[in-house]
């Protein structure tokens, strides 16, 4: 039982971020800069949070701030490759780039700390965050399927990354519906890494652990879907937690720190390879 | 000329980054409310172009527009992957549009859409057909309903539709008439370009016709008593007595002894979004220029991407001196020495960003005994020179980027490049388009000499006066199946111009 | 080339910025930023040895680049460049003695191109047979490779006597000969700028370069022409990874002469940064080295004579990658926006 709802909680950020990443794919403009933005996220979610003596403002401020800081990241992202014409996947990298600079640099000034900022707060607090977070999961993922399937908008966004010439045909204003979906990208991924620090009770430096990559990974092993992405996500949290787990029993401390990312390799070569399997067989 | 209208269409010219000369020159059209305006032309005459300018999917460069926002018809609607008919309708329905909730549930949007088909097709369609992946909704079908769904929309008063009745049925191009009607009599101002004149005429009530960019007749629709009086204005007067032609032997696959060097027997194939090609049989012999001409998306296009190894799969064979030669394998044709041009000149004939000597080079690469093959490592000084050398007659500054020429000049190279790949074969996609008089002839000449050395040559145009100018046998296709003109139609340039555009009713064919 | 200049003003300046904002000792610490890397003969070498490991690495992702690909894997197939060797060598211990240095090297290298083309080359694979883009394939596999190669150094192939992170230094008779008084300035410079050299030489002079330039330049057209574009993408991420192992291969036995954890850190990503400020062209290589070797150089003096303690270099790296690509001649666009909303002239004015 306690390991579900541990699951439950850890694909909770996971699924988040994935979502906003969805709504790039989807607009045809994949932000690879997610990894930086659940950084930022949690960066700003735990100063926002050493502002208020109150742990229920406080959440309600980092998570705030997590967002803003996110929907920030994505604008820039937005900014330069949709309204400057620069190569979005190049932006995505230095936005990851940037976060893994920019953070210590006012992690010390903000927090007087390089590394960890500790948010002092109990286990009930943890406990408490993470299932805002799993709240915030499932209203985000229900009001994403809703838009998607039942706002003309969101209809016309689905479409755009089958063919962008099409949907211009159709009246899609294509670049419009790519500047919003990078910046709400990014921001919902900052949220989630607002939930992971709060989760963990503190900022620690590589919090987002590859998250960010995860979730884009999640996106095509859902094929672009939310509730198949759940379920991608909920495997990727099971392999985080067997990986956490199996580190307590192996010698070498780190080896299976690459384990997530060689299962996401995996799964996507998996997936690729049934999906191809498949189409030949219908062809036959 | 004082116009009442409230729309202006004014002097409107429009060219292509690179193209030299303009796909739109100095056009304008009266437009009024209540009216239906036909737009004809020949392929490449900037109909297209001027429906998007008009639009603003294309800039406006010169001129002035006042119009009302417009609905557009593209005259290609692409299927893609994913999507149900329901939710492709509803994107064109939607769009810009108050009178359609913002939420909806699908069975929702179906409701609406069916009660809009139904009003404008003035009968119940068979609903279950919008639950289909639009991918398997045939051309037609999805080309009517869209039609009808913009025209019936009432709170638009402009309404461009590019070649709407092109893929339809007889009866289907009534239905869509009755649209058009219905709207016209509302007052909305319909924009219609169609290739399909004998049927539009009836309904229309002003006429323009295009040729080669410009404005070359424009009237009332009373003006234009039938498709023959607008035929000279569509190909131009100056062909039109004694056609300059070059065709002289009999229709079909000659028997004169001499076998072909490239056939094909039976070859049938479908598309995703063209229709399918139908049992298409051809052979060329060594010297001659088979001209396949008709409308591009009745088969050029189609054939085009066959021979250049896009399509996989297929029925039907393909042999060149005799040997099977497997068209499903994407450089078949290369390895047989074939040379090839194609349409889409920037998209396959050439890198932009490459110097123009190696978009030649690249054919030059395998050469035994100069090529890059027998000295690994032989200086690109060496092979650029040897390039330069080879190609010292074209005239062209070959040490520049190839973005840096104009249509013409890279179509020159290009055609250069494959006359000297294909000394046996050559498979030529429109190769004039969009060119000036000079450039076209230089190239013609290009493709005469070629034939006359010995190459058998397979011309696809969509333009007539290319096909007849050029070819020494004529096929023309249409709804992909082609066919061989008899004698008798060949020596009446009006009867080919009916075959050309698919009407096939009175004309003997072999 | 011209095109990096605003861009690494820019960065140059978000760096002055950060300093005088981290620092009291803003004049020490912006001397030591602009001059040390050149006054300074420890600084100055660093600087040549760290740009010719760049160079390598920025002439893989360049020519990754020219293929219309990405190598995002730089990390994980130079640190495998390295580790590999230095695996062999500590394999073959006592057996070898100071006359098969040559050949062990030569061995050293195959090694290293081997166990890092071999990335290159799965990801290729991945693309051709699955299309997997690269560019999540390559970190991928890099990522899942780092973790478990930095444990096979700190665990089972550690040092025991040694205090660092390490495995066993690597004999004296392997280290790549250097100046006797210049330690830094080692024959791998050499190495580094031969196989640039020979880089160049393939993608310019031979007939698989130029058939590689042409299908970067445009798949369709070379697919078109008959090249065979998937063989041709293989080819490329094999040498560019292989170009990475190299960089990782000098890391090991010009600089570090031992496997120490994270030795190779950021040839990877530097080698992307390297390779954009060149304008991704082969010809510009060495001369954007300098400069981001110059940067990373500088950024790590200011730390080093000041209480400034940030590491950065990753945020210049990072001001790269965000504005390189970017189309400056905004100031162009604005005017024309702005007067296309001033003096409309389309049908715009009716909607």
């Amino acid at each position: 039982m306690n390991a579900l709802v541990n699951i439950l909680l850890q694909t909770a950020p996971l699924y988040i971020a994935a979502l906003g990443g969805l709504f790039s794919e989807l607009a045809g403009r994949l932000n690879i800069g997610l990894e930086g933005a659940i950084l930022f996220g949690a960066f700003f979610a735990s100063i926002a949070f050493r502002l208020f003596a109150d742990p229920l403002m406080g959440m309600i401020a980092a998570l705030a701030a997590a967002a803003l800081a996110g929907s920030m990241a994505g604008g820039i992202t937005a900014w330069l490759s949709i309204s400057r014409r620069a190569n979005v996947f190049i932006v995505g990298l230095g936005v990851n780039l940037l976060a893994w600079g920019l953070i210590p640099l006012l992690s010390q000034a903000f927090a007087g700390s390089k590394g960890v900022i500790n948010l002092g707060v109990d286990s009930a607090f943890q406990d408490g965050a993470a299932l805002v977070g799993l709240f915030a999961a499932i209203t985000i993922g229900l009001g994403c399927i809703l838009y998607l399937s039942y706002h003309h908008s969101g209809l016309r966004l689905r479409k755009i990354h089958l063919d962008e010439y099409s949907a211009r045909i159709q009246g899609t204003d294509v670049a419009k519906y790519q500047f919003r979906s990078l910046v709400f990208s990014s921001t919902l991924s900052a949220f989630a890494g607002g939930i992971i620090a709060l989760h963990l009770g503190s900022y620690v430096p590589n919090l987002s652990a590859g998250k960010g990559w995860i979730a884009l990974v999640i996106i095509y092993l859902g094929n672009r879907r939310p509730v198949p992405m759940l379920i991608a996500s909920v495997f990727f949290a099971i392999s985080q937690l067997f990986a956490n787990e199996a580190q307590r029993f192996i010698s070498a401390p780190g080896i299976l720190i690459g384990l997530p990312y060689l299962l996401t390799l995996i799964a996507l070569i998996l997936y690729k390879l049934i999906q191809k399997s498949l189409a030949e067989r219908k062809h036959r | 000329m004082i116009t009442e209208s409230p729309f202006a269409i004014d002097n409107i010219s429009y060219t292509y980054s690179g193209a030299e000369r303009a796909s739109v020159a100095e056009v304008s059209l009266d437009v009024f409310p209540g009216e239906l305006h036909l737009l004809i032309g020949e392929n490449g005459a900037g109909k297209s172009t001027l429906a998007k300018v008009i639009h603003g999917l294309l800039e406006l460069q010169e001129g002035e527009i006042r119009l009302p926002a417009s609905l557009y018809l593209p005259q290609h609607l692409l299927s893609y992957a994913e999507t149900d008919f329901s939710e492709y309708l509803w994107l064109y329905f939607s769009w810009k549009n108050s009178q359609v909730p913002r939420w909806s549930r699908p069975t929702t949007r179906r409701r609406i859409l069916a009660e809009a088909l139904n009003k404008g097709l003035g009968r119940e369609i068979d609903a279950s057909i919008l639950d289909e992946a639009v991918a398997r909704v045939s051309t037609n079908i999805l080309h009517l309903y869209v039609s009808i769904l913009l025209l019936s929309r009432s709170d638009h008063r402009l309404f461009l539709l590019d070649e709407p009745t092109a893929v339809l049925s007889d009866a289907e191009a009534r239905l869509l008439f009755q649209a058009i009607s219905a709207a016209t009599a509302r007052g909305a101002a319909v924009i219609m370009i169609t290739h399909r004149i004998g049927e539009a005429l009836e309904h229309a009530h002003r006429i323009s016709v295009m040729r080669r960019g410009r404005i070359s007749g424009q009237g009332p629709a009373g003006n234009f008593p039938d498709a023959q009086s607008i035929h000279p204005l569509m190909f131009g007067q100056d062909l039109r007595e004694n056609p300059d032609s070059a065709l002289n032997t009999s229709a079909g696959p000659s028997e004169d002894g001499i076998p072909a060097l490239f056939e094909i027997k039976y070859l049938s194939a479908d598309f995703p979004d063209l229709c399918s090609l139908k049992d298409v049989s051809l052979s060329l012999k060594p010297g001659e220029i088979l001209a396949v001409s008709g409308i591009r998306d009745e088969g050029l296009e189609q054939l085009e991407r066959l021979f250049s190894g896009r399509i996989s799969r297929f029925r039907g064979s393909a042999e060149f001196r005799g040997q099977p030669v497997d068209l499903a394998q994407p450089s078949a044709l290369r390895k047989i020495g074939a040379g090839i041009v194609p349409s889409q000149r920037k998209r396959y004939g050439a890198a932009l960003s490459a110097k123009a000597w190696e978009n030649i080079g690249i054919s030059m690469r395998d050469e035994d005994r100069q090529g890059f093959r027998r000295s690994p490592m032989s200086p690109r000084r060496r092979f650029k020179d040897r390039v330069l050398r080879r190609y010292e007659g074209l005239e062209l500054n070959l040490d520049v980027p190839a973005s840096s020429y104009s249509g013409g000049m890279l179509q020159q190279l290009i055609v250069n490049r494959e006359i000297s790949i294909g000394k046996e074969l050559l498979i030529l996609s429109n190769p004039g388009w969009g060119l000036d008089p000079q450039h076209r002839e230089r190239i013609y000449e290009l493709i005469r000499s070629s034939a006359a050395g010995g190459a058998a040559v397979l011309l696809i145009s969509s333009e007539l006066d290319e096909a007849l100018e050029l070819g020494h046998r004529l096929a023309c296709i249409s709804d992909g199946r082609l066919f061989y003109p008899a004698d008798s139609v060949r020596a009446s340039r009006t009867a080919i111009e009916s075959v050309f555009l698919g009407q096939w009713e009175g004309v003997e064919h072999a | 080339m011209r095109k990096a200049i605003l861009p690494l003003s820019l960065s140059v300046l978000l760096a002055v910025i950060l300093i005088s904002l981290g620092t009291d000792q803003v004049f020490l610490a912006l001397r030591a930023f602009f001059i040390a890397p050149l006054s300074n003969p420890f600084y100055l070498t660093s600087m040549i040895s760290l740009a010719s490991l760049l160079l390598l690495s920025g002439s893989g992702i360049s020519l990754a680049f020219s293929a219309g690909s990405f190598n995002l894997g730089g990390e994980g197939q130079s640190y495998a460049g390295g580790l590999a060797p230095a695996f062999l060598m500590l394999l073959m211990g006592s057996r070898m003695e100071a006359w098969m240095a040559p050949l062990i090297l030569l061995l050293g290298i195959l090694t290293a191109m081997l166990v890092s083309g071999v990335q290159g080359w799965a990801a290729a694979e991945l693309k051709n047979r699955l299309s997997i883009d690269p560019l999540i394939s390559t970190f991928l596999l890099s990522s899942a490779l780092l973790p478990f190669m930095d444990s096979l150094i700190i665990g089972p192939l550690r040092d025991q006597e040694s205090n660092l992170l390490s495995m066993p230094r690597i004999p004296e008779f392997l280290r790549l000969p250097a100046l006797p008084s210049l330690p830094r300035i080692h024959l791998g410079i050499l190495l580094s700028l031969a196989a640039w050299a020979a880089v160049m030489l393939w993608y310019h002079h031979s007939r698989r370069g130029f058939e590689v330039k042409m299908a970067g330049a445009n798949a369709d057209f070379a697919r078109f022409m008959g090249l065979p574009v998937g063989r041709l993408l293989s080819l490329v991420m094999i040498v560019s990874a292989a170009l990475h192992g190299l960089a990782g291969f000098i890391a090991l036995v010009g600089v570090q002469h031992a496997a120490v954890v994270g030795f190779t850190a950021g040839i990877g990503w530097n080698g992307i940064a390297v390779s954009l400020i060149g304008g991704n062209r082969l010809r510009n290589l060495p001369v954007s080295a300098l400069i981001f070797a110059y940067l990373i150089t500088a950024s790590n003096a200011a730390m080093v004579f000041t209480d400034f303690s940030f590491e950065l270099s990753t945020v210049i790296q990072a001001s790269v990658f965000l504005l390189i690509s970017v189309d400056f001649a905004w100031r162009r666009n604005g005017f024309a926006l702005l007067k296309s909303r001033l003096f409309p002239t389309s049908g715009e004015a009716l909607k």
